[in-house]
């Protein structure tokens, strides 16, 4: 593959996207009413990310009981080292306490080889190779409801570098940018792991896009 | 710009990260390729619909309430914002909390040292009673004592079968040896 697009000459895009990101945040609000002892704060800055950050956790690990650990442990560690951060993006930093603890889980956890991972991975793959791959379902009649559980099911499938990047896209809202500094990588790997991804649930999702779009075929 | 390279700038214009300059030449491309076109369209889906997915489960109330204590046992932030704003204050309250703890330690050591050292009125009202020999006490007569019991603890050891004595016979051989009236 040649120079990316991006590593040629766009620099200067992610760098003003970062800044967008990083300012009026109201999680900054919050943050520094709580370290000057309104304790309130917390649970708003806790309940603004209740759902991005339990998705993300959620979506990686396996079962709601892992989940909600790392969840917990995510905010006690924010709680205990507040006043040492001193980081511009605030959202990025709580992402990546729980990029870290998901990684740690896993690698506490017995490890299951995934033979798909390796065939789709981009080779640097940070993660153990433990992954469920549960079967979708057949698609027959379509609603909301349903479609939202087929992508679940579908994202689960992807592997865990591939699935990571598409979480912090979709449910944490983060740049390529910030999404590649989570991960210690490039910005271009992370983005070959996002193709990779949307590559794979095209295909698993092939069916209910055509139904959506009317596509007979 | 090849179709790989478009498809990344795609997924760069939806994150915001893609440059300003770039929107002429994906219109271009689009409009030429329908492969990108249909790509476009299904990244489009599959982004919204995994956003707008309803979770499988969402956090317990009791997660919730165990980070709320957590949140209240905090690094005591009230503390640290007078740290923050005033730095004097951080230098100058240990030194005094530290004075004010030594301070009450030895208030409380003085009380229970002068409580055990000042006579309660039940010995106030014996002391005149006492004998001389021990209103005048002094080292000296605490040496002799010390070489009155040595002898005493000789005395006895060199006794075989030290014969029953009767305590009446050991204060009078006593004070005999020291002079004392009875």
């Amino acid at each position: 593959m040649g120079e990316s697009l991006y590593s040629r000459k766009d620099r200067e895009g992610a760098v003003a996207g970062d800044h967008r990101d990083g300012m009026d945040q109201p999680e900054l609000v919050w943050l520094t009413a709580y370290r000057d002892g309104n304790v309130e704060a917390m649970g708003k800055l806790v309940e603004y990310y209740r759902r991005s950050l339990f998705g993300f956790i959620l979506r990686m690990t396996e079962g709601r009981g892992d989940a909600e650990e790392i969840f917990q442990e995510v905010w006690l560690r924010v709680i205990k080292s507040q006043h040492r951060y001193h980081h511009r993006n605030f959202k990025s930093w709580l992402f990546r306490i729980a990029h870290n603890l998901v990684i740690d889980r896993v690698r506490k956890q017995r490890p299951v080889v995934d033979l798909q991972a390796g065939a789709l991975d981009d080779g640097e793959n940070v993660f153990e190779t433990r992954v469920a791959d549960p079967a979708l379902p057949a698609a027959d009649q379509l609603d909301a409801r349903e479609l939202g559980s087929r992508i679940a099911e579908a994202v689960r499938t992807l592997p865990p570098d591939q699935r990571e990047v598409f979480l912090l896209r979709t449910e944490a809202q983060l740049p390529f940018k910030q999404i590649a500094g989570i991960q210690g990588t490039s910005i271009n790997t992370a983005l070959a792991r996002m193709q990779y991804a949307l590559a794979k649930l095209r295909t698993l999702l092939k069916t209910e896009y055509q139904q959506l779009q009317g596509d007979p075929t | 710009m090849n179709c790989e390279r478009v498809r990344e700038l795609l997924l760069l214009t939806a994150s915001g990260e893609a440059p300003a300059d770039s929107r002429d030449l994906l219109a271009r491309h689009l409009a030429a390729c329908p492969d990108c076109r249909r790509f476009d369209a299904e990244t489009r889906w599959i982004l919204a619909a995994a956003a707008d997915a309803p979770l499988e489960a969402d956090v317990s109330e009791w997660t919730l309430a165990r980070i709320a204590a957590a949140a209240q046992d905090g690094p005591l932030p009230a503390v640290r914002a007078d740290r923050r704003a005033h730095p004097a204050v951080r230098v100058s309250w240990r030194p005094a909390l530290a004075y004010a703890a030594a301070a009450l330690v030895m208030v409380g050591l003085g009380i229970g040292y002068l409580r055990r050292a000042a006579p309660g009125p039940e010995v106030a009202a014996l002391a005149p009673a006492a004998p001389a020999v021990v209103l005048a006490w002094d080292p000296a007569l605490d040496q002799e004592l010390d070489t009155l019991d040595a002898v005493l603890t000789l005395a006895f050891e060199d006794v075989e079968e030290p014969a029953p004595e009767s305590a009446e016979d050991i204060v009078t051989d006593l004070a005999r040896l020291e002079g004392w009236e009875i």
